[in-house]
């Protein structure tokens, strides 16, 4: 009988009943070895169950039973935090054991395993265990206080009327359709031939509808008259009446009894029977053992017709004979072994007061679980009924496509900096030194432009800077050119400045835009952008990261306004507390830190300021420029609460595929 | 950035705070110092590089104090005449040439003050010092010294015992076997010749910018000090000189100025002058958004510290001290104004001014692109543009034409730009196999490639498809239906033109109105296999830019 190397089966078991027990019982009869998971307190919650014992007390009723029933049989207990456990990611489980309340569960888990590339389990359905009532045992009947976990009946259980419609096995939904549609009480057989179903399902309906109260059962006692053994003999022979006039025809209407005897083989206490019954009906004399014919058969013809009737039928009723049929089976039971007559007890079941109204095609429709498009397009559908499904057990996941949660902020970035009337700006990863340091006043010999901050690419140089910009700034390096300043006061290398870099901040953007828009007189630019840092990646450091870039050129640009930008901007993204502290760049005077308040602490967002003359003159540029390059990555950490800037850019797929749309900017 | 640990209670005691020293913690910030680390009266704070006189207490205070009103303008530096000269060695010209020094006495160095006096030492070391290159400094203890002094050209048989040694070593031998010399050795010409200070009594003082010498090692304890700084430019020199003559003054010292001759050029170090800078109050109040006279603006540069001169009409003259490097341009003087006016008194100027905002063409058109793939259900990821040769080339069986590298990468890791979106979406693929499949997954970014010289970096749109029954079709489908979505056209494929990780013969190149657009077909099992996935994938990799002049295209057709 074991057909399987392993076979899963699985539940809450709370209670542990007399049901779970034949489920296991299969599973063991079926497998090798069995795989049983439990579910988790979690799990069972989130599938709508309420355990009223813990996954520990759950399991050790189980393994009770286990160790004492298969001690010596291969075994494994999971506990599932999920709806399919092991089932979804072990090869080896090869069927599944169900009970008709779970099979829907053993597809989803097949939809899994096929998504994953596992062969699908075979799923064993076994049927419901019967409590006495011959209603299933289920763990929330026990709960209720109906049965025990026997499926015995408990005393003073409520049961019956209340279940209504909904509860009810589609057994007893196509019996109270054929009472119904009958008008009038019907037996065993009225009902199967009403329903469809084999008189047995009958049974088993009537009974559980009985138990609950919606049908009556009367007990109808009647005299029926069945076939006996020697029946079939007469109708393929004729009465022995009949054959004994033939035989006195076909003999010049007189034999001698034992001539008679002789050639018709009848016994002698037959034949004497039969003699006398002929003589009485006035078909022939006897004198001196002679026999003469006085006139033709047949003897009764009504006999013969009903012994036809009675074997075709196999039993008739005695009160729905006329007197002469009355008469005649009153004559053919005196025949030995051609007819019984035997006291039969009937159901009469008929529907009790109360009994729920049913649609009228429900109960002789077929049950379907999957709707079809011949189902639709035939019109079959109106004569279907689609099967209740089991809505609480899981189905397989589906995963729609969806933003990376980094893009999904670079979005929201852009649309509030463009609703503040700011224009993108967009440009290349690889840079000139010119652009990423030297135009910003970096001189060539700071740390930051050192091989181990920065990464230096093994390229050729892929622009040459304008050379009036170029002339300007070595001029600014070197002496400080015509902005006032000291300058770095070094000889400023050119070459240097044609190194090729991975950007280190998107504020080479600002300057090259700068630099493009010189002529304009009011220029609100913003852009978010990669960058690159020579790093050890760790929680808090990564090789690459997004700035959050802007400038406003105008001439009555000052450090207030700038805090005003930056405060809007935060705002918008829901930090509504923002303050500034002093620090410093290189490239700015005077500089700010902007740091936002999330829940008790301030964390630090970014740096801002004023380009330094250094920077802007050598560009063409007189106004004063505000400038400021934030986080991106921080602020998303901050909002979703992440603590390693490496998950971020894990693409874990667990993640990117679950974490939630909402988040505090959503409705800000 | 720079960090010192500081002790609140001492750092109230010199700022003359009365109040809980743990509330220096909320004046700390608007001095320009992050707290990183406060823990009872022990806080950790990290300092701009530009201002190394916030690597001591001393120092710091001497700022604070101006903040908050106990003094105000610069702080008073003063200097006598030591007697102590240093003699310069001609020979140094092009090595190491220039030096200064400072006599200051007076001092009780107790552990904590010579903690944080080498702490500034460091971090002078590597700031303005560029590692010692540039500049270099030496403590001494004066009373071990025998000047004059001679700061001299020797050859690498020189020897000395160097401090924290027990026996003389050559300077050769520094330079090949001690720690310090194989570490900051690069900053001397290999042949030497090799500077090194000598007293009178032949001791040598230092090696710079290598090691002191263990004679004149300075102690808890030490009392006076001699302080040798070298170099290569002799305004940092000087620089470097002014801020330790702050500290040691703040600490109560006394100092000396050293003379120092170069041949018949005769100076006194250290610099304690001041520079003047001019400042138009206007111009301040302007680019701070605030509105402050002359006089305004002179009270706010003496809280932070700087001298005034005079003001006259709108100019207010300032006097810079020698140790305020930092401070190049008139627009550094603005933020020594903001200093002075207190930054908690800068409100944010809310305004909304009108202007014509709108994110850049190609974010519009990648947006569609985006909104196209995720409508055919595919999950987007991000991936690094820097990563690994295996990854890029040896583990998707490709032979790298002219990969970009990093010159000095810290990790193998993140060391080649990349060319193609597919091994990154390949590798998501991979860390992500015990997921639920069907994984689709897409990426929108740039690649780079320098193939034929010439950089190129471009954008470039990749999607992979992984399950149980992914194949050609499905990709060459999604394929279609991008373009169509995007386009409203269906591109022609050829079975030539496409490479790997895709298999030859089930991958075809994709053009569109003779544009060539990319690559779709199968992923090679072997590439699958190595990197453990264990279900077939199926991918394409399309030329944004090209599918972005296509939709230009289709723009101007229609406006035409």
């Amino acid at each position: 009988m074991r057909r399987y190397r392993r076979v899963a089966i699985g539940g809450t078991f709370d209670p542990f009943h007399r049901g779970h027990r034949a489920l296991i019982d299969a599973a063991f009869s079926l497998g090798d070895e069995v795989v049983i998971g439990v579910s988790s307190d979690e799990l069972a919650r989130r599938m709508g169950k309420a355990p009223d014992r813990t996954f520990g007390e759950r399991a050790c009723e189980l393994l009770e039973y286990l160790e004492s029933k298969y001690r010596d049989r291969v075994y494994s207990l999971h506990k599932l935090d999920d709806p399919f456990g092991p089932l979804a990611s072990d090869p080896s489980i090869e069927a599944l054991v169900v009970s008709p309340e779970t099979e829907g569960r053993g597809r989803a888990a097949n939809e899994v395993r096929r998504s994953r590339g596992l062969r699908e389990v075979d799923i064993i359905r076994m049927d419901f265990v019967l409590a006495e009532d011959g209603e299933p045992i289920s763990s929330t009947r026990i709960r209720r206080g109906e049965i025990d976990k026997e499926g015995r009946i408990l005393e003073g259980a409520e049961r019956g009327m209340g279940l209504g419609v909904d509860s009810l096995h589609p057994l007893e939904r196509r019996v109270l359709a054929a009472l119904r549609g009958s008008g009038g009480p019907l037996d065993v057989d009225g009902i199967a031939a009403a329903s469809g179903l084999s008189p047995d399902q009958v049974r088993r309906a009537v009974e559980w509808l009985r138990s609950k109260g919606m049908v009556r059962v009367e007990w109808e006692v009647r005299r029926v008259a069945v076939p006996g053994p020697g029946a079939r003999r007469i109708l393929e022979e004729g009465l022995p009446e009949d054959r004994l006039l033939r035989e006195l025809e076909s003999s010049g209407g007189e034999l001698g009894i034992p001539e008679l005897a002789g050639r018709l083989r009848m016994d002698s206490q037959e034949l004497s029977a039969s003699l006398g019954r002929l003589s009485r009906g006035g078909y022939v004399s006897i004198s001196r053992g002679r026999v003469r014919a006085l006139r033709g058969g047949p003897y009764s013809r009504i006999s013969l017709d009903l012994l036809r009737r009675l074997v075709d039928a196999g039993e008739l009723p005695l009160d729905g004979l006329s007197p002469s049929e009355a008469s005649a089976l009153d004559e053919l039971s005196r025949r030995p072994g051609v007819i019984e007559v035997r006291e039969v007890r009937r159901a009469r079941v008929s529907l009790a007061e109360g009994a729920p109204a049913l649609q009228p095609a429900a109960g002789s429709a077929e049950e379907v679980t999957q709707l079809t498009p011949e189902d639709i397009s035939t019109g079959r559908w109106r004569s279907l009924r689609l099967s209740r499904l089991d809505v609480v057990s899981p189905v397989p996941e589906m995963h729609p496509g969806r933003r990376h949660v980094i893009t999904e902020y670079v979005r929201r970035v852009r649309e509030i900096f463009a609703s503040m009337g700011f224009q993108e700006v967009s440009g290349g990863l690889l840079q000139i030194s010119f652009w990423n340091f030297d135009a910003l006043y970096t001189p060539q010999d700071h740390p930051a432009r050192e091989l181990q901050d920065t990464f230096y690419m093994d390229v050729e140089p892929t622009e040459e800077p304008p050379a009036d910009v170029e002339s300007a700034v070595a001029a600014t390096h070197e002496n400080g050119w015509r902005t006032g300043s000291t300058g770095w006061g070094y000889e400023w290398d050119p070459r240097e400045a044609r190194r090729v870099v991975l950007r280190t901040h998107t504020t080479v953007l600002s300057v090259r835009a700068l630099h493009a828009t010189r002529d304009l007189p009011v220029v609100k630019l913003f852009s978010v952008g990669e960058v690159f840092r020579n790093e050890k990646v760790d929680s808090r450091h990564l090789v690459e990261f997004h700035q959050i870039e802007g400038i406003v050129k105008s001439p009555d640009a000052n450090l207030r306004r700038l805090m005003g930008y930056i405060s809007e901007f935060y705002s918008r993204l829901g930090f509504r507390d923002v303050k500034f502290w002093p620090t410093y760049f290189p490239y700015t005077e005077p500089s700010l830190q902007v740091m936002v308040r999330v829940g008790g602490s301030w964390l630090e967002m970014g740096g801002m300021g004023i380009f330094r003359p250094e920077v802007t003159l050598p560009l063409g540029v007189e106004e004063p420029v505000l400038a400021w390059g934030l986080g991106l990555e921080r602020l998303i950490m901050v909002d979703m609460g992440i603590e390693d800037a490496r998950e971020l850019y894990a693409n874990r797929l667990s993640w990117l595929r679950r974490v939630p749309a909402c988040r505090s900017w959503t409705w800000t | 950035m720079p960090v010192v640990d500081v002790d609140l209670r001492r750092l109230a005691s010199l700022v003359r705070w009365t109040g809980p020293p743990e509330g220096l913690l909320e004046v700390i910030p608007y001095a320009g110092l992050d707290i990183e680390s406060a823990d009872g009266p022990l806080a950790r704070l990290e300092y701009s590089p530009n201002r190394p006189d916030f690597a001591t207490e001393w120092g710091i205070a001497a700022y604070l104090r101006g903040l908050l009103g106990v003094e105000s303008g610069p702080v008073p530096l003063s200097a006598s005449d030591s007697g102590v000269t240093i003699t310069v060695d001609p020979g140094l010209r092009g090595v190491r040439p220039y030096v200064a020094g400072m006599v200051a006495r007076g001092l009780r160095l107790d552990g904590e003050a010579l903690r944080q006096l080498i702490r500034l030492q460091e971090d002078l070391h590597e700031g303005i010092g560029r590692r010692r290159r540039r500049v270099a400094i030496g403590l001494h203890d004066l009373s071990k010294v025998e000047p004059p002094i001679r700061y001299e050209a020797v050859g690498p048989g020189h020897a000395f015992v160097p401090l924290g040694e027990r026996r003389p070593w050559t300077v050769g031998e520094i330079l090949s076997s001690h720690e310090l010399g194989r570490k900051y050795g690069q900053a001397l010409p290999a042949a030497g010749p090799y500077p090194v200070l000598l007293d009178s009594a032949g001791h040598t003082l230092s090696f710079p910018p290598i090691i002191n010498g263990e004679h004149t090692r300075v102690t808890e304890g030490t009392d006076s000090l001699f302080v040798d700084v070298t170099g290569t430019s002799l305004t940092r020199v000087l620089d470097a000189l002014s801020v330790l003559a702050l500290t040691l003054s703040e600490m109560g010292a006394r100092l000396g100025y050293v003379g120092v001759r170069y041949g018949p050029l005769s100076i006194s170090t250290p610099d304690l002058s001041s520079r003047e800078l001019r400042l138009s109050a206007r111009r301040a109040s302007s680019l701070l958004g605030l509105d402050l006279s002359p006089s305004d603006v002179a009270r706010c540069l003496g809280r932070a510290r700087i001298g005034v001169r005079e003001v006259t009409g709108d100019v207010v003259v300032a006097l810079v001290s020698r140790y305020r490097f930092d401070v190049m341009h008139e627009v550094d003087l603005v933020e020594e104004v903001a200093y002075g006016y207190g930054y908690p008194g800068l409100s944010p100027e809310a305004r909304l001014d009108p202007g014509a905002g709108g994110i850049s063409e190609q974010s519009a058109l990648e947006e569609a692109m985006r909104d196209a793939a995720i409508g055919l259900g595919m999950q987007e990821v991000v991936t690094t543009h820097l990563t690994s040769r295996r990854l890029l080339y040896d583990l998707m069986g490709r032979t790298p034409e002219r990969p970009i590298r990093a010159l000095s990468s810290k990790s193998g890791e993140h060391e080649y730009l990349r060319d193609s979106l597919l091994p990154g979406l390949l590798w998501v693929l991979s860390s992500n196999a015990h997921e639920a499949y069907p994984q689709r997954i897409f990426e929108l970014g740039s690649v780079i490639s320098a193939a034929g010289g010439a950089v190129r970096e471009r954008r470039s749109l990749a999607f992979a498809i992984a399950h149980a029954r992914a194949g050609f079709t499905e990709a060459k489908s999604a394929l279609n239906a991008l373009v169509a979505s995007l386009l409203g056209a269906e591109p022609s494929y050829s079975p030539s033109g496409c490479r790997r990780p895709l298999i030859e013969g089930r991958c075809a190149s994709v053009s569109l109105g003779g544009r060539e657009l990319g690559i779709v077909g199968e992923v090679d099992p072997s590439v699958l296999y190595s990197l453990g996935i264990q279900v077939p994938v199926s991918a394409a990799e399309l030329d944004a830019d090209a599918l972005m002049d296509l939709c230009r295209g289709r723009r101007g057709a229609r406006q035409g």
